[in-house]
């Protein structure tokens, strides 16, 4: 009957860490673009959340349904904050300026939402809500199946984007090479503009489905935010795949240490393998270093 | 103003508070190659980035086929049809040969005529057709010359400039690209300006040539002259 607990823990494990993956993707094609580490990721999580929320709570909207819409907004949320704010502080010489940014506007926003929305947690059910499908003897809720699916679908998307369009080729050429990507004149402004959106967007569909099955606060970003940290740190910054594996691997330790240790000891597990995975990964590089 | 094609007219820039160029002007007619030599950190490269609009002039202007260009943004010249082909070459490593050429096609006209552009530069370079598949990093130092040289030609450029395009290749592949480069220059009438350590390569290449040092244009010339300069022979000619 063990066994059978952990394939449980590890399916439910999968379908958290598809909202790592999501959001570990969306910080790393930020970074490969601008160089810059956004501190800020787990807010806009957090923004789409409400988002989701207050499409539910005053047009009825479920929160599946209400993907596209939240996706737009953030988008158009994530090029406004590039523009105004982001472009006009990135120095050539050094991105400290950049980093304390996104970290103030992080706490910013879930300042603003603790005063516009309090402290307390809000729901938004989906039409899925509580329903468990039963697969050879495991239960698996329906709302996460259904988020993690789409989570799949907008990975793909990106990746295809990224492959085949102008703009895909753009923000690779830019992340590649900036200079490069001047000289044959691309717009790198406008790139970073539509990178820094999709980044939000992508955190917008995750926040989306995450709301059908769990519950938003203002501090929500923050667990994810640091989730997503470790997400890119074990899939190494930069790497898309990577971010995806991680996520999906950071979610399996979760649900399956929390199975095996108790909830208690969810994050001190996980933490601790965070430690020991960097640890590892800096002796394994300074070998290959020679 | 005498009207030629590209006239650079006492151009200063300075990067911070250092000042690297003073006052540099010259000229380039259509279909002319134009060197700009000079020993390390005389400013060659500097001039080029300042004429292809990637840094901005802190006074004199450039002035192109009649029209005055403002600096600090590369997509306004690169409308104009001033193209650079930078030094070390800045290709886009993980990208494809193929989509490394498309990229450099981003203007309307440059990019309705990508698939004729394409074809021409297979035509000249057939390893790159070969390699059109492949990502740009996994290539030699010579095809990523080749590739960026391409690459710059896709957004059909009236002039291009070429910043230190021998740098770190075998002689003989410099040789085939400025061959190539000069048969479209004289065919097609482009304008090019290169900027070369290799003196005596940039001059037999071009047909008059400017010597920068220390952030001043001291000698200018046809390339025969330069080439018999005996200030020239002694300082970068070696004899």
């Amino acid at each position: 009957m063990i066994s059978g607990f952990l394939i449980q823990a590890i399916i439910n494990g999968i379908m958290v860490g598809g909202i790592y993956a999501l959001v570990g993707m969306s910080l790393n094609m930020i970074f490969g673009v601008m160089k810059i580490v956004n501190f800020c990721q787990g807010e806009m999580l957090m923004v789409s959340m409400y988002v989701t929320y207050l499409l539910y709570e005053y047009l009825g909207l479920d929160p599946f349904i209400a993907i596209p819409i939240v996706a737009v907004v953030m988008f158009l949320f994530g090029a406004l904050i590039q523009t105004t704010l982001i472009t006009r502080s990135i120095k050539e010489d050094g991105d400290q300026n950049v980093l304390f940014l996104t970290c103030c506007l992080g706490i910013f926003l879930s300042n603003v939402a603790l005063m516009l929305f309090t402290s307390d947690y809000k729901t938004a059910d989906s039409m899925f809500a509580n329903q468990v499908v039963t697969v050879a003897g495991m239960n698996i809720s329906v709302p996460r199946l259904v988020g993690f699916f789409i989570l799949c679908v907008a990975t793909a998307l990106v990746f295809l984007m990224l492959k085949y369009t102008k703009l895909g080729k753009h923000i690779r050429a830019t992340s590649q090479n900036a200079i490069g990507a001047q000289v044959t004149g691309i717009k790198t402004k406008v790139v970073y503009a539509y990178t820094y959106g999709i980044g939000a967007a992508i955190a917008g569909i995750a926040g989306a489905c995450l709301m059908s099955y769990y519950y938003v606060f203002p501090s929500v970003g923050n667990t994810y935010g640091t989730r997503s940290f470790i997400v890119v740190t074990m899939g190494g910054l930069g790497s898309t795949i990577g971010a995806c594996l991680g996520g999906l691997g950071l979610g399996v330790m979760e649900t399956v240490g929390s199975t095996l240790v108790g909830a208690a000891f969810k994050d001190t597990l996980v933490f601790l393998v965070f430690i020991l995975i960097l640890v590892l990964k800096e002796n394994i590089n300074r070998k290959k270093r020679g | 103003m005498s009207g030629h094609y590209l006239e650079v007219d006492k151009i200063n820039v300075k990067y911070g508070d250092i000042q690297v160029l003073w006052d540099a002007s010259f000229y380039a007619d259509k279909g002319e190659i134009v060197a700009l030599v000079g020993s390390n950190g005389a400013g060659k490269s500097t001039t080029v980035k300042a004429v292809s609009g990637l840094v901005k002039i802190s006074s004199g202007s450039v002035v192109f086929d009649g029209q005055h260009l403002e600096g600090g943004n590369c997509r306004k010249f690169i409308d104009h049809g001033i193209i650079l082909c930078p030094e070390g070459r800045q290709l886009f490593p993980n990208m494809t040969v193929y989509e490394n050429l498309e990229t450099g096609a981003c203007s309307k006209e440059a990019e309705a005529k990508k698939k004729e552009t394409i074809a021409d530069i297979f035509k000249w370079f057939p390893k790159l057709e070969e390699r059109k598949n492949q990502m740009a990093g996994t290539l030699s130092g010579g095809e990523q010359q080749m590739v960026a040289f391409s690459r710059s030609m896709m957004g059909l450029p009236k002039v291009l400039l070429m910043d230190e395009p021998s740098l770190g290749l075998a002689p003989n592949i410099v040789d085939d690209i400025f061959r190539i480069a000069k048969k479209i220059a004289k065919e097609n009438g482009l304008t090019i300006i290169v900027v070369e350590q290799d003196v005596r390569k940039a001059l037999k290449f071009a047909d008059r040539g400017y010597v920068l040092e220390n952030g001043v244009i001291s000698i200018s010339g046809t390339s025969d002259e330069l080439m018999g300069n005996e200030e020239i022979k002694k300082a970068y000619l070696g004899f």
